[in-house]
């Protein structure tokens, strides 16, 4: 439908036009009935006929609101005798309309309805509203609809105390707000209503339980009146869910695997569950794990853990948890005891008492509890020998004990004190082993070569004149330890929670060999030097006299006697440090002396979140004497300095990560050939959005000297210990998900690229190897999503490492290239219930001994029923070394040469069944 | 005094042509929760309380908030200790809507969404709606999205992985890239502070005789 608007010049001109064909003779009629009414919004069809002989050149429909000065046109449609127009519903309102038929014929003839006058005179026609809607009058009915009811809604049950009457004028621009009543219960409070850009809101406070109604009646922007919004809704007691007491649910999963690898087999059988019971004011979860990988003779490998928590403001642990108190005591690892965690608001108090690791007698096999060190076998004045037994394979038990108190006042000032007891337990080892084996060989003389008990042994010796030391203690390998740990830490939030800044600050005491127990004061006279003279470390000459500058501590000047603190920390000769801190330098500089404590570790922190910016800097220093045995993995003479920021641009779809970090070993200034560790690091990540491609670039230089300027001398050798070396480290990472007909596809291109660069090259001399090995490697990634709900994820990969060596007197690099092709695929069958899925991969290996390895992987999931799968994989590889072919040796030591077995065989297969069960 | 007049004016004026477009309304609190808008510092959020383009919300311990979008009703339920930005640029017609969650836990009902999706962004993932009904959970390492109807696209940001998360699916998006689907566990779904379960409605109605004694009228219907 074309429509076209005439202006007033226009209608001037067809007036005209139309007086001009009347005066003129406009002979021909057309024939129209007028309906008797439009229906307000509906579509209306006029229908006109035309009498003259000849088909009109146009037939057009005038159409205008009344009160209009211009006019809207629709051609009419030959409908083979009749001629059709359809008034469009907006058209018609309670208004009215006026409208015009026009013909036009050959040689400008013009012929219309009404005849006289038309666009002066149009045809008006009354409009009526639709039935079943109530009389509108002056009403305007378009708006009340496009006014949205927030709150609440109609015939919502609502808390007495939760009323709150709401609406948005967001989808419509006609209503005049100052004209808004808002009536509750046929009352008006208007004068208590908020309306802020469009949006209407009304507190009314507690209301009275029963329904109510509201009404809003307001006007529009011309001063219609807009029909009044109505509802109503119930002030009521929302119901409260009586919940089941008791809820519960878990999982139990149990896995049994058979594996071979070259000719090594491995079978394991594990069953793990996890199960929790809520009884509303407090919540029970276990998690079990039992394997046939537990071993009298190796630390736990079954878990058992219980956790109780109560009402959220108590957490108890039995069995086996992993407690975090602070990064330098311990900080996840395993503890088989008891933790509890109360949070009481203001105080916070975190308790452990376990064992970190289980007392274990000796090892699987011959000479897993004795051992002979034959190079302790000492003559007799007879000529005998006496040989030493030593004990072998065991672990003593470690407990220990934790407890942190912290407070947080006002979410401003955080502060807390620390202290962790780690000791082995000496009882927990058996001193005798009755039978455990050991192998003698023919350094003990004059006894069979064989394997005995202790008694046996001890028999044959006797037999043979000799006699046997097997110490019950203090034996040569694992010495028995004890750490304790004191510590503070202290932290602050400023500027509005977007900085914060902490303080951690530990000390450590640790004793590496506690077999003789604690030394007295008599004994700590004479742990430095060698007079009981009532002084530590005093040292005199010759004379008797006095060395000055030796350490002078009056022993009546200590404070703690060792014996009444042995129960908390053992101290003796194997204590480090003996004297904590430097005491002669703890006068002239205290706090230089204390930061540096040789046996602390402290971290200071800050952190800024301003700006879509995260900034760390961030100083930590780990002591050498420094030891936490709840946290091995500390690497302690240490000290590191951080500085990092995290931006994030274009709207979180762009982050930016810069950063540097200085790593170095220099606490003690007594410290030789240092070494230095300068990180620069980048990355750039990219998110564009869903389904579309994401950026990663990240970028790390490392820069590593030790301060070495010349050679060291080795016997009579020089040898090149200087380091200053930088190593480039670039990624880049591409991901580009998209649709090839109704394929949905994801292609992932990843490049990483390691060079090292030696600083020093042009200073080394020809012989000299710098061992660094540079490394490439790409990799591309096609996973595909057929409709048929296939997936497939094929993938090549190459890596090339250039590792140094040497040939001769020439400096060689030589390329390990290791080309990876692999596709899987897995696919829903049988109505969801069964997954399969498999995969193919080839490895090819090009180096001083090429290569390849075939390996095929297939396996089913199964959905047996709703909280019931299981799963079955297999797998199988295969080596094919074609170099080992003709090279005339013993490849795999069967005693054959160049044989089939030495280029193909298999690698490893296994397989694997897994069920798993929820409730 | 007409100085006066002029200065408040003016002070009205800019205040109108730099401040944030106005989005959402909070319908129900319960417990503690607090916006921070702009440089300002925190302030307790109350019922009706209006939230402006780029307003941060966070609820304490036990805290919970509805909150409805003025353009077509998308509610947003936000449980204890949750922290997130609420975003959305005011068109002719409609709201564009985005959500920054940092952490905690959100129930989103997204009316059908004519021109841009409904977004939600976490640290880790990305969910984007036309329209449909789902619980997202985020913390620090991995998050959680648990359909209810309709149809969510859940995407990994770190490794671009996407996945479509129907009714009766849960998606989990780790902070190491992986992203995985399975079938919800109706115990994990999260209660919803603002509905009643099952839909049922209840009036009570109070009565008291002229001893003084009270009995209540416990009425349910649907």
């Amino acid at each position: 439908m074309i429509k076209k608007i005439i202006s007033r010049p226009q209608v001037i001109i067809i007036s005209f036009l139309f007086f001009l064909c009347n005066l003129y003779g406009q002979t021909r009629l057309i024939h129209h009935t007028p309906p008797p009414y439009g229906v307000i919004g509906q579509e209306l069809k006029l229908v006109a006929l035309s009498f003259e002989v000849i088909e009109p050149i146009d037939a057009t429909l005038y159409y205008r609101l009344p009160g209009s000065k211009s006019f809207l046109e629709i051609p009419f449609k030959n409908s083979g005798i009749n001629w059709e127009a359809s008034l469009p519903g907006f058209s018609l309102t309670a208004e009215g309309l006026e409208y015009i038929i026009a013909f036009q014929f050959s040689r400008d003839r013009l012929v219309s309805f009404p005849r006289e006058d038309p666009f002066n005179n149009p045809y008006y026609l009354t409009t009526v509203p639709p039935k079943g809607q109530k009389k509108i009058g002056m009403f305007n009915n378009l708006y009340s609809e496009d006014i949205l009811i927030l709150s609440p809604e109609p015939n919502e049950l609502v808390n007495q105390e939760s009323v709150l009457i709401a609406t948005s004028f967001f989808n419509t621009d006609k209503v005049d707000f100052s004209t808004v009543q808002l009536f509750l219960d046929d009352l008006e409070v208007t004068n208590s209503v908020l309306i802020e850009e469009g949006i209407l809101t009304y507190d009314p406070g507690i209301l009275t339980i029963g329904i109510h109604s509201i009404q809003i009646l307001m006007k529009d922007i011309d001063g219609e009146s807009i029909i009044p919004l109505k509802w109503d809704f119930i002030v009521g007691t929302e119901r409260i869910e009586i919940l089941d007491l008791v809820t519960y649910n878990g999982r139990l999963n149990s896995r049994l695997s058979s594996e071979k690898l070259g000719r090594t087999s491995l079978n394991i059988a594990e069953v793990i569950g996890d199960f929790s019971v809520d009884v509303q004011w407090a919540k029970l979860n276990t998690d079990l794990r039992l394997t046939s990988r537990e071993s009298p003779y190796s630390q736990p490998n079954n878990r058992l853990g219980t956790a109780f928590s109560i009402g959220g403001f108590l957490d108890v642990n039995m069995g086996d948890f992993y407690p975090q108190l602070s990064r330098f005591t311990i900080d996840g690892k395993r503890v088989r005891g008891l933790g509890i965690d109360a949070d009481l608001k203001w105080l916070k108090v975190q308790f452990i008492n376990g064992e970190l690791n289980r007392a274990v007698q000796e090892k699987a096999g011959v000479n897993g509890g004795y051992n002979i060190l034959y190079d302790l076998t000492t003559p007799n004045e007879d000529g005998s020998k006496t040989y030493y037994l030593d004990r072998t394979g065991f672990s003593f038990k470690r407990k220990i004990t934790g407890l942190r108190l912290s407070t947080d006042l006002f979410s401003k000032l955080n502060m807390g004190v620390h202290l962790v007891k780690t000791r082995d337990d000496t009882t927990s080892v058996n001193r005798i082993l009755d039978n455990a084996k050991f192998y003698s060989d023919t350094l003990v003389q004059n006894i069979p070569v064989s394997n005995y008990t202790l008694e046996e042994f001890k028999n044959a010796l006797l037999l043979s004149g000799d006699t046997l030391l097997a110490p019950n203690s203090h034996w040569k390998g694992q010495k028995p330890k004890d750490n304790l740990i004191l510590g503070f830490n202290i932290g602050t939030v400023l500027d509005n929670q977007k900085l914060t800044l902490d303080f951690d600050w530990n000390m450590s005491l640790y004793n590496r060999n506690i077999w003789d127990g604690v030394m007295s004061i008599s004994e700590l006279d004479t742990a430095i030097d060698d007079s009981l003279d009532g002084y530590i470390g005093l040292t005199y000459d010759g004379d008797g006299k006095e060395i000055s500058g030796s350490t002078k501590i009056k022993t009546s000047d200590i404070l703690i006697d060792p014996e009444n603190i042995q129960s908390l920390f053992i101290m003796n000769t194997n204590m480090t440090p003996l004297v904590p801190i430097d005491l002669t330098a703890l006068s002239s500089n205290p706090i230089s002396s204390i930061i540096n404590m040789p046996s602390s570790a402290f971290k200071i922190k800050l952190r800024g979140n301003y700006s879509r910016n995260s900034l760390l800097v961030e100083y930590q220093q780990i002591g050498p004497e420094y030891v936490s045995l709840g946290n091995p993995f500390l690497r302690n003479n240490t000290r590191q300095f951080t500085i990092s920021d995290r931006i994030s641009l274009l709207d979180q779809k762009l982050f930016l990560n810069i950063g540097f970090k200085h790593l170095d070993n220099k606490i003690l200034k007594t410290t030789v050939s240092p070494l230095n560790t300068n990180t620069l690091f980048m990355n750039l990540t990219f998110l564009l959005g869903l389904n579309m491609p994401t950026f990663v670039f990240n970028y790390q230089s490392i820069g590593k000297n030790n301060e070495k300027t010349s050679l060291d001398s080795v016997g009579s050798k020089t040898i090149d210990f200087r380091e200053d070396s930088k190593a480039a480290n670039t990624m880049f990472s591409v991901s580009i998900p998209f649709t090839s007909g109704s394929l949905k596809q994801n292609f992932t291109l990843n490049t990483v690229n390691i060079n090292n660069l030696d600083n020093l090259i042009k200073k080394r001399s020809e012989s000299y190897l710098f061992p660094k090995t540079d490394s490439k490697t790409i990799s591309m990634t096609l996973s595909s999503l057929f409709p048929s709900q296939l997936k497939t994820v094929a993938l090549i990969s190459q890596t090339r490492l250039d590792i140094p060596s040497r040939l001769g007197n020439q400096l060689i690099k030589i390329p390990y290239i290791w080309t990876h092709l692999s596709l899987s695929a897995n696919k829903q069958i049988l109505e969801e219930k069964i997954k399969a899925k498999g995969s193919l991969s080839f490895l090819n290996s090009k180096s001083q001994i090429n290569s390849k390895v075939l390996g095929l992987r297939a396996g089913f999931d199964f959905r047996i029923q709703e909280n019931l799968t299981a799963s079955i994989t297999s797998q199988v590889r295969f080596n094919y070394r074609p170099s080992f072919n003709k090279d005339k040796l013993d490849n795999d030591g069967d005693g054959q040469i160049d044989n089939s077995g030495e280029v193909f065989d298999m690698n490893s297969l296994g397989i694997i069944l897994n069920i798993q069960y929820n409730f | 005094m007409i100085l006066y007049k002029i200065i408040i004016a003016n002070i009205f004026f800019f205040t109108i042509l730099f401040g944030e477009d106005r989005i959402a309304i909070t319908t129900k609190i319960i417990g503690k929760a607090y916006y921070v808008r702009g440089n300002n510092s925190e302030l307790p959020v109350t019922k009706g309380h209006i939230f402006e383009n780029g307003d941060i919300l966070t609820t304490s311990k036990g805290g919970f908030v509805a909150l409805l979008y003025i353009d077509d009703k998308t509610a947003l339920k936000v449980k204890e200790n949750s922290k997130l930005t609420i975003s959305g640029k005011r068109a002719a017609k409609s709201i564009a809507k985005e959500i920054k969650l940092d952490r905690g836990t959100l129930r989103a009902i997204v009316k059908k969404q004519n021109q841009n999706d409904f977004i939600i962004r976490t640290p880790v993932s990305v969910a984007s709606v036309k329209g449909t009904d789902f619980w997202l959970i985020s913390n620090k390492t991995n998050d959680s999205i648990i359909g209810l109807e309709g149809k969510i696209a859940f995407l990994n940001i770190l490794s671009g992985e996407t996945v479509d998360i129907t009714i009766g699916k849960t998606g989990i998006s780790s902070s190491e890239g992986s992203l995985q689907s399975f079938k919800t566990d109706p115990s994990t779904i999260p209660e919803d502070l603002s509905v009643d379960i099952n839909g049922d409605q209840i009036l009570e109605i109070e009565f008291e005789n002229a001893s003084g004694k009270k009995k209540t009228l416990i009425i349910k219907y649907k």
